[in-house]
């Protein structure tokens, strides 16, 4: 029977613009991340934040699907690794969550490339909304003992979370 | 204002926190990583728009030909 474990909560209290989950235990089979980022930025733009297996992103390949207001849902294949999650924040969105879930299997093996698989969904008003799937693959073999989440174009403001969970299949 | 770059640290064995602001070399790397994803952004708006405008033609088009909107959307 599978096995859900709480490995680290962290609740911000103030602004950050980096968290870093360090010196993650190999003992489990899969890991699970859920992420709620919260933004007072409060202009119209794509708000992104990087994730980095073991702080790096070199070599990533990602794909998207992903939709908001202005856009019918489009399709984003991206070699380039600069923006793995982002959500909506339109123009009359000053305070809202971003909610991203990020399943990563088998991260501990030390011979394969890893592959990470994100729902995004935006938890805003009925006018402001972006919703997103993305698959995200690493070129490394090493195992992923760290996790890095980075604003790109905005900080993590106080009230975002983070919860990293370990899955065991046994 | 400009808010203050800090990096929050939490190892997962000793449960430790730490809150510390960002290197010199960090910084940098932040600063390539806004500049490449606000051009990204900025050409998939554009490739949008484009799309958008498009669309608004193509339908006129089919309208001034005599299909209904209904019919407009069944080829959607």
């Amino acid at each position: 029977m599978a096995t859900f474990k709480l490995i680290q909560a962290y609740n911000l209290t103030g602004s950050a613009n980096t968290i870093v989950f360090d010196t993650i235990p190999q003992t489990y089979t899969d890991l699970c991340l859920y992420v709620t980022t919260y933004s007072t930025r409060g202009v119209a733009s794509v708000e992104s934040w990087q994730i980095r297996p073991n702080n790096s992103i070199s070599g990533t390949e990602q794909t998207r699907i992903f939709s908001y207001p202005l856009s019918s849902p489009a399709f984003n294949s991206d070699g380039g690794p600069n923006e793995l999650y982002s959500s909506w924040s339109g123009a009359n969105a000053s305070n809202f969550y971003n909610n991203v879930w990020i399943y990563i299997p088998n991260y501990t093996s030390t011979s394969v490339t890893k592959c990470l698989m994100v729902d995004n969904g935006t938890d805003n008003n009925s006018s402001e909304w972006m919703v997103s799937h993305s698959s995200m693959r690493t070129n490394s073999t090493s195992a992923i003992t760290s996790l890095t989440l980075s604003g790109v174009s905005y900080n993590f403001q106080a009230g975002s979370s983070a919860y990293l969970y370990g899955i065991s299949n046994a | 204002m400009v808010e203050t770059m800090t990096v929050v640290e939490i190892n997962c064995e000793t449960n430790q926190v730490t809150e510390r602001p960002y290197t010199s070399q960090e910084l940098a790397q932040y600063e390539i990583d806004k500049q490449a994803l606000e051009e990204r952004e900025s050409i998939e708006r554009q490739e949008l728009a484009a799309k958008a405008a498009a669309k608004a033609s193509a339908e006129a088009k089919l309208a001034a030909l005599g299909l209904t909107p209904e019919e407009i959307a069944a080829l959607r």
